[in-house]
C-alpha cells in the first residue's frame, strides 16, 4: 500500500507533464478501442451483406464446383431439405448459376443467370429487398447491362443457356426490375431469374449449384462440421469463410493495416511514456540518493519507478477506455452516416471486397479486442518504465546525493 | 567508555574530475565510541561530507579500512550496505532530506515500512517519537508546508525512529537561523543523552561547535585537531 501511495503521488508531482502523457496514452486507447469496434462493426455488416447475397453462413456445393464452375455440377436438393429443417437453420436458399448469352434483337452479351427464389430471398438478399416479381419469367438485371441491351422495365429479353442435359435452349424473360449496384459483375453481367421457372424450362428438376444456409446464431464452423457428416460424398458444406475467401482476405488485409497503425501509435506513445518517466527520475536523482541512505535497495527504486509507469498507464487507460466505451455506445446505436461521403466518391455507392458497403456504419462490442488493446497499453507503459527504472537504480548513492 | 562504533584506518578518497584530482580524505585514522556526540568541523572542501559518506557506506574509500560495530564495511556489497543503513544508521542532510510526496508522519514511517514493521506498530512508534520530539503538530504536513527548521526536526525524527546505533548528520543546521540551529542541536543532544544514540555531525557553525562533546577538526582531507 505504501509503495502504491508513494508511486501514485510521484506520478502527479508534475501535473502538467503527467496530464499531457495521460492524454496521449488515453487517446491511444480511445482511438484503438473505437476504431477496433467500428472496424469490426463494419466488417460484420459487410459479412452480413455478403452472406445474404452469396453463400449464407454455410453453403452446400458439389465438391468440384469451386474448381470447375461447370453448370453440370448441380445436385438434387430434395434429400437435403429434410436435413436442413433443424432449429439452427433460419432459412436456406437454393440457387442455380448458369452462364448464358442475353440478346435483344441483334444485340447480345454474355451474362450470368442467377436463378433463385425471388419471393423467398427478398427478405434477406440486399439486392432483391422489396422486389415483387410480377410473373414467373420476371428478371432483374443491372443498369449497365440494361443500357447495353437497350431494355427497360417490361421489355422482353432472351437468354441462350444450356439445359440440364447440356443442350442449348432459348429462355425468354420479362425485365421486371433494373438494379443500381456498384458491383461491376452484377451491373454489367448478371440477370436474376426465378429458379422454379428456370428449373422447369431447362429440366433441372430440384437441382441447385448452391444451397445457402442462414443460421440463427450457431457457429458456421460447428454447423458445417455437423452437416458434413450427413452429406453424400459428392457434396460438401463450406463456411462463408471458405466459400468467400476474397472477402476474408480483404477484411484481413484491412484489419492488419489498422493493427499496424495502432502498433506504430503505441510504440510512439510508449517512447513518450519512457521519456516522461526518464525526466521524472532525472529530476529526483538526489531524492533517490536520500532514499538509498534510508536503506532502500536498488530493486526498491526500480519497483517504485515501475509502479509509477504502471499507475500512469492504468489511469490513462481507464480514462481512455471509459470515453471509448461511451463513444462506442453512441456509434453502436446511432452509427456514422457516410452517405454524403459515399455520394461524393460514387453515384451508386461504395463497395469493398466485392460487397456493397452500408452507408451507415455501426460499431460493435468486441470485448476481447477492447480489453486486449487496453491491457496491451498498460503493459507497454510498464515496459516503458523499465529503462528509467534500470537507469536510476544503477546510480551510486554518493553520486545521486551530489546531484 | 563503551566499544567503538566506527574505526577508520588510513582512509583515503580521491575524486577525479577530468585530469584534476582532489584528495577528499588523505589518510584518516579515527575512532568513534558508542554514545558519543561528535562534531566534525572544518572549512568547505575539507572533507567533512566525504568522511560522513564513507562512514555511512555511501562512498567507498580508495584505500584504508572502515569498521562499523566490529564489522568491516568498506568491502561489503551494495545490498548488505543498504541493510546496514536500514537497520543501524540514520541520516540527516543539509536540506531536501524528506520525500516531498509523503507527509512528515509518512516520511518517518517509511523507514519502518522498509524494515517490514507492521502498519499498526509503525504508526505507534512514529507517534511516540513525534511526541517525544514535540513535533506532533507537523505529522500531517507535507515538506512543502513546513519551514526549514521544521523539516530538519522531522528529518531527525525519521533518522531516530528506528532506534539506529548511529545518526550521521551532514551540516544539518546550515540552512537554519540561530534559533532553529540551537533547537535542532539541542534536540539531537537530548536524543543522544536519552537513548545513547551516537551522533556524528559535520558543521562549521560555531553555535553547534560550542555544544559539541567532542570535536574533530579537518583541513584538506586530514584530521588536524581533536578535542
Amino acid at each position: 500500500m505504501m509503495w502504491l501511495k508513494l508511486a501514485w503521488r510521484n506520478v502527479w508531482r508534475n501535473r502538467l507533464r503527467t496530464g499531457i502523457q495521460s492524454l496521449l496514452i488515453g487517446g491511444t486507447v480511445y482511438v484503438g478501442v473505437v476504431f477496433h469496434n467500428l472496424a469490426l462493426g463494419n466488417y460484420r455488416s459487410m459479412i452480413r451483406q455478403a452472406t445474404r447475397m452469396g453463400s449464407g453462413d454455410v453453403a452446400i456445393y458439389d465438391t468440384l464446383w469451386f474448381s470447375t464452375r461447370r453448370p453440370s455440377r448441380f445436385y438434387s436438393v430434395g434429400p437435403l431439405r429434410k436435413l436442413l429443417h433443424t432449429p439452427e437453420v433460419r432459412a436456406f436458399y437454393e440457387r442455380l448459376y448458369l452462364p448464358a448469352f442475353a440478346y435483344v434483337g441483334l444485340m447480345g452479351f454474355p451474362v450470368n443467370l442467377v436463378a433463385l427464389d425471388m419471393r423467398k430471398e427478398a427478405a434477406d438478399h440486399p439486392l432483391l429487398k422489396g422486389h415483387r416479381p410480377s410473373g414467373e419469367d420476371g428478371a432483374i438485371l443491372g443498369r449497365g447491362l440494361a443500357e447495353r441491351l437497350h431494355v427497360r422495365k417490361g421489355d422482353r429479353i432472351t437468354l441462350t443457356v444450356r439445359d440440364a442435359k447440356g443442350e442449348l435452349k432459348a429462355l425468354p424473360f420479362t425485365v421486371d426490375g433494373i438494379l443500381d449496384v456498384p458491383i461491376r459483375e452484377v451491373d454489367c453481367c448478371s440477370i436474376f431469374g426465378n429458379i422454379g421457372y428456370v428449373r422447369r424450362s431447362l429440366g433441372y428438376g430440384d437441382g441447385a449449384h448452391e444451397v445457402a444456409i442462414m443460421l440463427k446464431g450457431e457457429s458456421p464452423e460447428r454447423f458445417a462440421r455437423k452437416i458434413n457428416r450427413r452429406l453424400p460424398p459428392n457434396l460438401k458444406a463450406y463456411t462463408w469463410k471458405e466459400a468467400m475467401k476474397e472477402l476474408v482476405s480483404a477484411i484481413a488485409m484491412d484489419y492488419s493495416g489498422l493493427v499496424l497503425m495502432m502498433l506504430f501509435l503505441y510504440v510512439v506513445v510508449s517512447i513518450g511514456t519512457a521519456n516522461v518517466l526518464f525526466m521524472s527520475v532525472m529530476d529526483r536523482t538526489r531524492e533517490f540518493g536520500v532514499m538509498r541512505t534510508m536503506g532502500m535497495k536498488p530493486r526498491h527504486i526500480s519497483l517504485m519507478v515501475a509502479l509509477e509507469g504502471l499507475l500512469l498507464g492504468t489511469f490513462a487507460t481507464a480514462v481512455g477506455l471509459s470515453l471509448a466505451l461511451l463513444t462506442n455506445l453512441y456509434l453502436s446505436t446511432r452509427g456514422i452516416d457516410l452517405k454524403a461521403i459515399y455520394s461524393l466518391l460514387s453515384q451508386e455507392g461504395m463497395t469493398y471486397g466485392g460487397v456493397v458497403l452500408e452507408p451507415v456504419i455501426r460499431s460493435t462490442w468486441e470485448w476481447k479486442g477492447t480489453l486486449g488493446y487496453s491491457l496491451f497499453v498498460v503493459l507497454l507503459s510498464l515496459f516503458a518504465s523499465y529503462f528509467p527504472a534500470r537507469y536510476v537504480s544503477g546510480i551510486p548513492v554518493g553520486e545521486a546525493l551530489r546531484k | 567508555m563503551k566499544g567503538p562504533v566506527f574505526t577508520l584506518k588510513g582512509v583515503r578518497k580521491v575524486f577525479r574530475t577530468g585530469e584534476e584530482e582532489v584528495k577528499a580524505l588523505d589518510g584518516i585514522d579515527l575512532e568513534i565510541r558508542r554514545g558519543e556526540f561528535v562534531v566534525v568541523v572544518g572549512p568547505s572542501g575539507s572533507g567533512k561530507t566525504t568522511l560522513l559518506n564513507v562512514m555511512g557506506g555511501i562512498e567507498r574509500p580508495d584505500d584504508g579500512e572502515v569498521w562499523f560495530m566490529g564489522r568491516r564495511i568498506d568491502t561489503l556489497p551494495e545490498g548488505e550496505l543498504s541493510d546496514l543503513r536500514l537497520q543501524s544508521m540514520g541520516f540527516v542532510f543539509q536540506s531536501h532530506n524528506l520525500i516531498p510526496t509523503l507527509t512528515a508522519e509518512e516520511n518517518a514511517e517509511f523507514v519502518l515500512f522498509l524494515r517490514g514493521v507492521p502498519a499498526k506498530e509503525r504508526k505507534r512508534r512514529v507517534r511516540e517519537v513525534f511526541s517525544a520530539l514535540g513535533i506532533e503538530n507537523l505529522a500531517g504536513r507535507f515538506p512543502s508546508e513546513m519551514s526549514g527548521g521544521q523539516q530538519q526536526r522531522v528529518a531527525i525524527a525519521r533518522a531516530v525512529v528506528g532506534n539506529p546505533a548511529v545518526v550521521l548528520a551532514d551540516e544539518p543546521t546550515a540552512n537554519l537561523d540561530s534559533e532553529n540551529t540551537v533547537a535542532v542541536v539541542d534536540l539531537m543532544l537530548r536524543i543522544n543523552s536519552d537513548s545513547g544514540t551516537t551522533f556524528v555531525l559535520s558543521t562549521h557553525d560555531p553555535l553547534v561547535i560550542e555544544r559539541a562533546k567532542r570535536v574533530v577538526k579537518m583541513r584538506d582531507g586530514r584530521i588536524v585537531g581533536r578535542g
